[in-house]
């Protein structure tokens, strides 16, 4: 889209805004009243100037910031001594920085490059040098605005045609529709406005976005005057305007001193890589689109970024949170394990008192980090619950976030029951709560990209698991939508190693919980050596010893896990399973399978009693009574965390705490060793913290 | 003092490498569906030898064979797969015939979203690329003149000399604005950049037209009247063109022959209103054949 920009003179000084609709603007600066909303504004401007041409949003955008730099630059270089501003000389020249900061723009959009050391402000373009000498000219390639009490002088009524522009349909002006109706249309303006800056508190929006939003809020009237509520809440300061994808700041100098602007995708934090230049019909020139997050619509040069800001600010310690730590964690009916953990984190949660509401939109926030560290069967979501319960006394907004959205489905009941007063919104591509705001926002990963500095309290789950593990964007949109001081938590049975490091050197804090909520321990994986599944489908044998141990896992009624490296060998292993075990509820699965879910479910229902797979099924799926084979265990595919994952499949329930778990390979090797190591430490540390179960023995042995 | 968590995150990747980064070597990614594909092993694929790098490079071998292709054409105006009664009711066309590269099946559908309305541009040379054998073989379809019949025996034809220019169906002003592009546009300046033909900006649109699928037939035959307009300077620049090129297999004084292109042709009578105002505007004979993309 294409935005105006214009300049307003503030007490003797000079500054230049961009606008999508600039009736509003217009009327916010030489008037402010908005009925019976009384005045908004309490910094009305003498007289203001709007550049008629329509300008790229993007290079409108910059030219606002062209503005700042060169009036602080020369208000540096003219120290004390104030530019000589007052009457029509001051706009004269403030007409002629703004026409020579488009031009600026116009050149930057151009590809051509500023040097560093040109004063760009002080030359003027060719045809900035022919307006030089006529006032006229100037002044006819803008509309001047002047309060009533220079009527006389610009002649101007135009404010008076404000209604004409003003949302709520009404087209006429102030003396046909009379001043009651005039009136209506600001206060509706104004309604619209302050609940769209509501709901829009903490989420970034692309203009399309917005549209919705405003629409489910306030109604077709408001969605219909959309650029006028957002330019009034963005007036306000509630809403910040900007392109999509837009230069950020500090671009650095190239090696022959030019200053290089890199463009970014201001919702997803891609670079110019993943940008994809086209001609554009919307602004008319060449504009750079986002490649990486055109999943959740086309964020571009010229596409409206609408961000919130967040007006509300949680309480660090307020009376409802006069019960210690520990009477509060009474009523979750927790583990001493997941108790000495949730209490661990719930300080942390509480110790630092939030910053204040920030008025500077670019200043870094930076989230503060919480390790926690729960073996697979922990209970992690029961000790989640009083962290949000925290956050939602003192007035704040939790989100928790995981990679996977049958994991977000299957969270949206818990949560509700263990928050029955709070409000719930589950977000994932296609969710019906897509507009709706919440206490406890459930979400995808991929979801945060749509928020902004939102949440007070951040937990984000299965940090390692793909997709977030290495997606920048995600890790970008985790950053992002966390409210400056917020405290975020990260979940993770097998962390990466790098956060195990800061965890052990004291450099992030954790907590660790070493033990199932059982109370039993890990079971220990039996390391077979066997060959390689190739071998095996070749020569259609399976090892006696596998055989052997496979039988035993279903004659005591288990349910197998048999994970696999290659999709390709899962149907093969299946009928070869099939044959050896005579068994015929064998079936495979992978990412390739569209049936995947419905063999899941029949597995889980136990119709399906051997599951061959890949590490699609390395987590989530959670069988009763079940026992882990992994074959190939020292192929490339199946690192530390993962073989930890596969093997904490097994013995997850009460009822059968002691499954069995095997890793077949030809060689024992590190990711293995270490796999077991892993299991074995938890489970030491479990013992001597006196968590488990005292008739518990050792788990498996060896 | 604690780790950044910038730093960490961003080191990840490194650290962990997880199965799917180790099964797909990053570049080579299907535009389509996103899964990962092996390029040399797709291009070997049998019948697709006609297909353009790009495209073999694109898509993946799954997704490349999916693509159903109009080869056997039933209805020799419309170009339909199946005999059809749009052209039994309604014989008389402005246009010559029409042909398409595709049949609009729901996998097509799924594409030309993702490049309309969802606005990835990446598909652009892609669709066009997909062109370029339909183009081939209605130019080889064009009927025979007897001054250059022995021409054509002795080489291949080149597209170029049958030709006089490439145009394209426009969208409204407010459209391109929200949009951003217009499909038909890029697809016509696809295909004119490759064989070397003008691009002319012929036609223009008048107004928004409501969407079409909401409508009756003859509703629709009805609307499409009096959207299309004409841009004089267009057509002038056809026949300066066409006329300064000798090698053409026809003569530009009999008839000018041009080419119009548009995304999808359902009933044509988007087509056939283009064409009607190209003919009624140019005094000049014309002979216009429409190529589409997509036959619903
Ligand atoms: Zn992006
Ligand atoms: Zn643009
Ligand atoms: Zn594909
Ligand atoms: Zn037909």
């Amino acid at each position: 889209m294409k935005a105006q920009v214009y300049i307003v003179e503030l007490g003797g000084e000079w500054e230049a805004r961009l606008t999508i609709n600039s009736e509003v603007d217009k009327h916010y600066w030489l008037v402010g009243s908005y009925g019976h909303y009384g005045n908004l504004n309490g910094k009305l401007a003498g007289t203001g100037w709007l550049m008629k041409e329509e300008l790229p949003l993007g290079d409108a955008c910059r030219v606002v910031e062209l503005w700042g730099t060169a009036s602080k630059r020369s208000r540096e270089n003219e120290q004390g001594s104030r530019p000589a501003y007052a009457g029509d000389k001051g706009l004269l020249q403030a007409i002629r920085l703004l026409l020579a900061c488009s031009e600026e723009a116009r050149r930057e959009a151009a590809n051509v490059v500023e040097t560093t050391n040109q004063r760009w402000w002080q030359r003027s373009g060719p045809r900035l040098r022919e307006l030089e000498t006529s006032k006229e000219s100037l002044l006819s390639l803008g509309e001047l605005w002047l309060t009533q009490g220079h009527k006389a002088r610009g002649g101007s009524r135009r404010e008076d045609q404000l209604a004409g522009h003003m949302p709520g349909g009404m087209r006429a002006n102030r003396e046909e529709a009379g001043d009651q109706q005039f009136d209506r249309g600001l206060e509706e303006l104004a309604a619209w406005t302050l609940l769209a800056a509501d709901v829009m508190q903490g989420r970034a929006l692309l203009r399309s976005e917005a549209h919705a939003l405003l629409l489910r809020a306030a109604g077709p009237g408001a969605a219909a005057g959309w650029s006028g509520v957002l330019q009034l809440a963005a007036l306000l300061g509630r809403v910040r305007l900007g392109g999509s994808v837009a230069a950020g700041a500090g671009g650095r100098p190239d090696a022959w001193r030019r200053r290089r602007r890199e463009r970014r995708c201001q919702r997803c934090g891609s670079g110019e890589a993943l940008l994809h230049r086209t001609a554009c019909a919307a602004c008319g020139r060449e504009c750079a689109y986002c490649t990486a997050c055109i999943g959740m619509g086309r964020s571009r040069e010229c596409e409206l970024l609408v961000t919130g800001q967040r007006s509300l600010q949680v309480e660090s310690r307020p009376p409802v949170l006069q019960s210690s730590v520990e009477q509060r964690l009474v009523k979750w009916g927790l583990s001493p394990a997941q108790s000495a953990a949730a209490a661990k984190a719930l300080n942390f949660v509480e110790e630092q008192a939030p910053k204040p509401v920030q008025t500077n939109w670019d200043e870094a926030s930076v989230a503060r980090d919480f390790l926690l560290w729960a073996v697979t069967g922990a209970g992690k979501t029961e000790m989640i619950f009083p962290l949000v319960e925290s956050v939602l006394l003192r007035g704040g907004r939790a989100l928790i976030a995981t990679p996977r959205r049958d994991v977000v489905i299957e969270l949206d009941p818990r949560i509700r029951k263990a928050f029955p007063d709070a409000s719930v919104v589950t977000l994932y591509g296609g969710s019906e709560q897509r507009w709706e705001s919440g206490d406890i926002t459930l979400a995808t990963t991929h979801q945060l990209l749509r928020f902004y500095r939102g949440f007070d309290l951040v937990i984000v789950d299965e940090l390692d698991a793909f997709p977030f593990v290495g997606d920048k964007i995600l890790h970008y949109a985790a950053d992002k939508s966390c409210a400056p001081g917020a405290a975020r938590l990260l979940l993770s049975a097998t962390p990466p190693s790098e956060l195990q490091r800061a965890a052990r050197r004291g450099k992030l804090q954790h907590a660790r919980v070493p033990v199932r909520y059982h109370r039993h321990p890990l079971p220990v994986p039996k390391l077979y050596q066997t060959p390689t599944v190739l071998q095996m489908l070749q020569q259609r044998k399976l090892p006696v010893k596998l055989q052997a141990a496979m039988l035993g896992s279903l004659k005591r009624g288990a349910q197998l896990f048999v994970f696999v490296q290659k999709i390709a060998q899962t149907e093969p292993m299946a009928a070869m399973l099939r044959n050896r075990l005579q068994h015929s509820f064998v079936e495979a699965t992978s990412s390739q399978d569209a049936e995947r879910t419905d063999k899941v479910k029949r597995f889980r229902s136990r119709e399906i009693r051997v599951l061959v797979t890949t590490t699609i099924l390395e987590r989530g799926v959670t069988i009763p009574k079940s026992d882990v084979y992994i074959l190939d265990a020292d192929g490339g595919l199946f690192d530390e965390a993962s073989l930890v994952q596969m093997a904490g499949r097994a013995g997850r329930s009460a009822d059968d705490p002691f499954g069995q778990v095997y890793f077949c390979s030809r060689e024992r090797n590190r990711a293995q060793l270490s796999a077991v190591r892993h299991i074995q430490t938890m489970n030491r540390m479990a013992r001597k913290q006196g968590f488990l179960l005292p008739t518990s023995k050792g788990g498996s042995a060896k | 003092m604690k780790a950044s968590p910038l730093s960490w995150l961003q080191r990840l990747p490194a650290a962990f490498a997880t199965a799917a980064q180790l099964l797909a070597p990053r570049s080579a990614v299907c535009l389509l569906c996103g899964k990962p594909h092996d390029s040399a092993r797709s291009a070997a694929t049998a019948g697709q030898a006609k297909l353009t790098f790009q495209l073999r490079q694109s898509l993946c071998g799954a997704c490349l064979s999916a693509i159903p292709w109009l080869t056997r054409i039933a209805c020799s105006r419309c170009g339909r797969g199946i005999p059809c009664d749009d052209c039994i009711r309604s014989p008389q066309r402005t246009f010559v015939c029409n042909r398409s590269a595709v049949r609009y099946n729901p996998a097509m559908k799924a594409m030309l979203a993702l490049y309309k309305y969802r606005g990835n541009e990446q598909l652009a040379p892609l669709l066009g690329d997909m062109l370029f054998p339909v183009f081939e073989a209605m130019t080889a379809e064009l009927p025979l003149e007897v001054s250059t019949a022995a021409k054509r025996k002795a080489a291949m034809r080149n597209p170029a000399d049958y030709w006089d220019a490439i145009t394209y169906v426009p969208v409204s002003t407010e459209r391109a604005r929200e949009r951003g592009f217009n499909q038909a546009e890029q697809l016509a300046s696809h295909l004119a950049a490759h064989y070397r033909l003008p691009l002319v900006h012929v036609l223009l649109r008048a107004r928004h037209s409501e969407k079409q699928s909401f409508k009756s037939r003859s509703e629709r035959m009805r609307d499409t009247k009096a959207l299309f307009s004409f841009n004089e300077v267009g057509l002038n620049t056809i026949r300066i063109l066409s006329s300064a090129s000798s090698e053409k297999s026809h003569k530009v004084s009999e008839f000018i022959r041009i080419l119009l292109i548009d995304d999808i042709y359902t009933t044509g009578s988007t087509a056939e209103a283009c064409a009607q105002v190209l003919k009624q505007q140019a005094q000049a004979p014309l002979e216009i054949y429409v190529l589409t993309w997509a036959r619903s």
